[in-house]
């Protein structure tokens, strides 16, 4: 292309050089033409001719006037004149008798003339006598006749001379003519080259745009693909999460199952915090799902009424053991402006917060953790509400923030391993606080902690404008809150102080004890102190011991503040005289009526439970099968082994566990077992051709009769029909419904035997 | 302004022509000058024929004669000039080159046009010749187009006939491109004696 480029300015250059050379012999022939127009020569062959003929006209006058008695010797002197004019003349054109190039003879003749004329000029004065003067002019005519041949030869060589001066032009400029029209034939191939080449330029540019609207036509081809692609990638990931799904709902069914039995208080706890656990990831995968959507622009939001204090109290719930094992505080709360009932998608707040606080435990080390609503702006309508997370984490470099909010963003690469993440998180959160009109930011500084905000606006609910009266503590009660953490005290004071109680504060066991005694000594004893389990110096257990072993504080009702972990064990604070627990962090939205509850209902110590032990329905429903029935439980994933075990342990049975066909292949071999549990999608062996080993002839299993049944996570027709064809006995789908599964050991162990009893 | 003014007549007389037969009329009709002034204009526009002889007749050598188409003759059927007639009339002078010449050369003289008028000149061609019989044509067009001199001087001394005198038609060549061809230097002729108006 650069090499095309140069021939054409290279022929442009030429196409100039060519008209400058055509003008130049042009002009030259202009001027050759104009020059010989000028001190024209050519007149030199008629000048000549003139000379010969004007000194024949002299010898005739003279002879003419020889004749005459009285010769006119003016017309004499007049022909002399002219004919000395004409020889003058040949001196302007170098053909004068003294000029150089003239041939001696010719200078003889002229140097005659000269003479002839000289007498001429004699004779025209008169001087002499008639007779004299025309014998003298006869002689001079005689002499100017002598001169005729010589000026006639002189005449013809002038001609010819001119003849070759002519010819000699004529070759100048016909050797000009022939440049000039060798240069035209030259621009004539340099022009037809140019248009050559802008035809070429031409058909290229057709060619261009011809390719281009291909590529366009190829291009909306790919688009079309890429968006089918999309589509298809949607529907991946509406499968795959719904794929997953499914066992996860499993696992909260099964969650909930166990919280339907009799459980310790602990258990109880332990299975509540799986079972929100559980929620929160099938809240992610929702999540995922949700990314998919708003990357293709299909997320809308829903338009549901909730409680946004709830809400709060649920994300902080969700995240009170992770605070915990932290040892950070975690507080939350909604400014008192905030409307209680609002019109929106719950779902998408709880996210945002959700990935706002999880981001700010996982950079956090110690410290503590603030959300805060408050409400920017307020009208009868809507609200636009403000959330505030606000951790003492390892902040933010401030080059970096700006960055945050885009997809797959992680403030640091290298911390990807130490925080993890996929850094989606907040990509969603800015999409999601945008959808419902607000924006997402932050306040950071490195080492100095981070403040995320964001803001939403949400509709007001109907029942929000005939606001629920808040619940009420009993009028004037007096209450002290204990908490070495000032942001607690201060966010517990000012809860009860809004529910009508007169309350105070102390930021230490001893604090604690002199509070109480000067209200007891004011005589306006503490109805309720509200004890921070955890604090340095005296710790809650020491302090509740404390006031309990004071006869004078007896009035004084104790709540403790435990944590998650503590709380799973209250039998290590109740009997010091707790009457209840409240755990950290304390929910905004029932946290009233818990102490209402705790302190009207003047329950008793709560007893712990028998816990660990299995309900007795559960385990009655395997009554009829032999005791000591050994199972064993064919299953790659660690999960769904630890919980099927835990399940069938819990039914009296005993399980041993292997990861793959080939191993469940090993044991049948030197252990008898009474049931074999199948999860037919494993590597190495699947379930179909361990089964296939197991029941063929030249099998080395002790048992090739041993019931199978398999464990399908695909609740299709189709499953069934494999699995019996592949030798086995029946099949439970996953996730595994209790039930189920107990009515399958119950159609395949073997039976208890009255006799052995 | 000059030319402006030639354009509209066949030979419109100048103020300087006018002036020349204005000073020769006086003396032989007095106060009927005006009158003869109208009448002379009335024969250049062409009204008359040419009758009237108003050339004082020449007192020195002949060196110029003007026949055919011609309203004032001062000798039958001819219009006769000596050297003092044309140095009478109003001299103009310019450099050229030419072909005859090889430098530049100042000529001077009357312009040919006046010389027309001073004559009466009617008609189109002129057929000029030369002492040596040389002849030529030009257009009466060409004296009013061109300032052409009827050259007595070269460099301001008079032209013998050995150099081409008495007279010499010039054109100012130097002054239009145009004239540079052998058209014109065929025009030009030299040692001219006589101007036949036709």
């Amino acid at each position: 292309m650069r090499l095309y480029r140069r021939a054409v300015v290279a022929m442009g250059i030429s196409l100039l050089v060519a008209f400058t050379a055509i003008f130049i012999v042009q002009a030259r022939q202009y001027r050759l033409l104009t020059q010989s127009l000028r001190f024209s020569e050519d007149n030199g062959p008629w000048s000549c001719f003139q000379l010969e003929s004007e000194t024949m006209r002299m010898a005739e006058a003279l002879r003419d006037e020889s004749t005459h008695e009285a010769p006119d010797l003016e017309r004499i002197g007049l022909r002399c004149d002219i004919l000395v004019s004409r020889i003058y003349i040949l001196d302007a054109f170098q053909l004068a008798p003294n000029a150089r190039s003239l041939a001696p003879h010719y200078r003889e003749m002229f140097t005659k003339l000269h003479g002839l004329v000289k007498q001429i000029d004699g004779l025209s004065k008169g001087e002499l006598p008639t007779a004299e003067l025309r014998r003298q002019m006869d002689r001079v005519a005689h002499g100017l006749d002598g001169l005729g041949e010589a000026l006639h030869d002189f005449s013809l060589e002038s001609q010819q001379r001119e003849a070759e001066r002519v010819g000699a032009h004529n070759d100048t400029i016909r050797r000009q003519i022939f440049w000039g029209l060798l240069l035209t034939v030259f621009q004539c191939a340099l022009t037809l080259t140019l248009a050559l080449v802008v035809y070429r330029q031409f058909s290229t540019l057709s060619k261009r745009q011809r390719e281009l609207q291909t590529l366009a036509g190829s291009l909306e081809v790919a688009s079309t693909e890429a968006q089918q692609a999309n589509r298809s990638k949607s529907e991946f990931l509406a499968n795959m999460s719904h794929e997953i799904r499914t066992p996860m709902n499993g696992v909260i069914g099964m969650i909930e199952a166990i919280l339907d039995t009799d459980l310790s208080a602990a258990q109880r706890r332990h299975a509540q915090i799986a079972k929100s656990s559980g929620e929160a990831l099938l809240t992610l995968l929702n999540d995922i799902l949700d990314f998919s959507k708003i990357e293709a622009g299909k997320l809308s939001l829903e338009s549901i009424d909730f409680d946004l204090t709830r809400l709060v109290d649920d994300v902080a719930a969700t995240f009170a053991t992770r605070a915990d094992n932290k040892k950070i505080e975690l507080i939350c709360s909604v400014a008192p402006g905030v409307p209680a009932r609002l019109r929106g998608d719950p779902g998408r707040v709880r996210q945002i917060l959700n990935n706002l606080v999880g981001n700010a435990i996982k950079f956090t080390h110690e410290g503590e953790i603030t959300v805060l609503v408050s409400a920017d702006t307020v009208d009868a309508a809507s609200a636009t509400l403000r959330f505030r997370v606000r951790d003492t984490g390892i902040g933010i470099p401030l080059e970096k923030q700006d960055k945050l909010f885009g997809k797959f963003i992680q403030v640091d690469a290298s911390n990807t391993r130490k925080y993890g993440g996929t850094g989606l998180g907040l990509a969603i959160s800015k999409q999601l606080a945008e959808l419902m009109g607000g924006a997402i930011g932050l306040e950071s500084k490195p080492n100095a902690g981070s403040e995320f905000w964001f803001t939403a606006r949400l509709v007001r609910s109907p029942e929000s404008t005939q606001a629920r009266p808040a619940a009420r503590l009993p009028g004037q009660l007096r209450a002290l809150v204990v908490d070495d953490h000032p942001k607690v005290r201060e966010m517990l004071v000012a809860r009860l102080i809004r529910a009508g109680a007169l309350a105070d504060e102390a930021s230490s066991g001893a604090a604690a004890l002199a509070s109480l005694h000067a209200a007891v000594s004011e005589g306006r004893p503490f109805t309720l102190a509200l004890i921070d389990l955890n604090m340095p110096t005296m710790d809650g257990a020491t302090l509740g011991w404390a006031i309990r072993s004071d006869p004078a504080l007896a009035v004084t009702r104790l709540v403790a503040l435990a944590s998650t972990e503590e709380a799973t064990s209250p039998e290590r604070f109740q009997p010091i005289g707790f009457c209840g627990y409240v755990t950290k962090p304390v929910r905004q939205s029932d946290f009233i009526e818990s102490l209402i509850s705790l302190i009207d209902a003047r329950t008793p110590v709560p007893r712990p439970s028998s816990g660990g032990t299995l309900s007795t329905p559960l385990r009655a429903q395997l009554s009829g099968v032999r005791a000591g029935a050994r199972l064993l439980l064919v299953e790659d994933n660690p999960t769904n082994q630890i919980v099927a075990l835990d399940l069938l342990e819990k039914l009296g049975l005993t399980v041993d566990a292997v990861d793959h066909g080939e191993e469940a292949l090993r044991r049948l071999s030197h252990t008898s077992y009474d049931l074999v549990l199948m999860d037919v999608q494993m590597p190495e062996m699947d379930g179909f051709e361990a089964c296939r080993r197991i029941r063929s002839l030249d099998t080395s299993v002790l048992n090739r009769n041993v019931p199978i049944i398999a464990m399908t996570a695909h609740a299709m027709q189709g499953d069934l029909e494999r699995c019996l064809k592949a030798g086995m006995n029946d099949h439970v789908t996953k996730p595994i419904s209790r039930q189920a599964l107990v009515d399958a050991l119950l159609r395949w162990l073997p039976k208890q035997e009255p006799a052995t009893v | 302004m000059d030319r402006a003014n030639l354009s509209r007549g066949p030979l419109a007389m100048t103020s300087s022509a006018s002036q020349l037969l204005n000073h020769r009329l006086h003396p032989l009709v007095g106060e009927l000058a005006l009158l003869r002034i109208l009448l002379v204009l009335g024969l250049f526009a062409g009204f008359l024929v040419p009758h009237a002889s108003a050339l004082r007749p020449p007192t020195g050598k002949i060196i110029l004669t003007i026949t055919g188409n011609i309203a004032f003759t001062n000798a039958p059927d001819k219009a006769e000039f000596d050297l003092a007639m044309l140095e009478a009339l109003p001299q103009h002078s310019f450099s050229t080159r030419t072909p005859w010449y090889p430098k530049a050369r100042t000529f001077s003289g009357p312009r040919l046009r006046d010389v027309l008028v001073a004559a009466g000149a009617q008609g189109d061609t002129l057929l000029v010749t030369a002492l040596n019989d040389y002849k030529t044509t030009l257009p009466v067009n060409d004296a009013r187009e061109f300032d052409v001199i009827l050259a007595l001087r070269l460099d301001d001394k008079p032209m013998t006939v050995r150099e081409k005198g008495p007279l010499f038609i010039i054109y100012p060549f130097d002054s239009k491109k145009e004239l540079n061809t052998e058209l014109y230097y065929n025009r030009s002729a030299w040692q001219l004696r006589k101007i036949d108006v036709r």
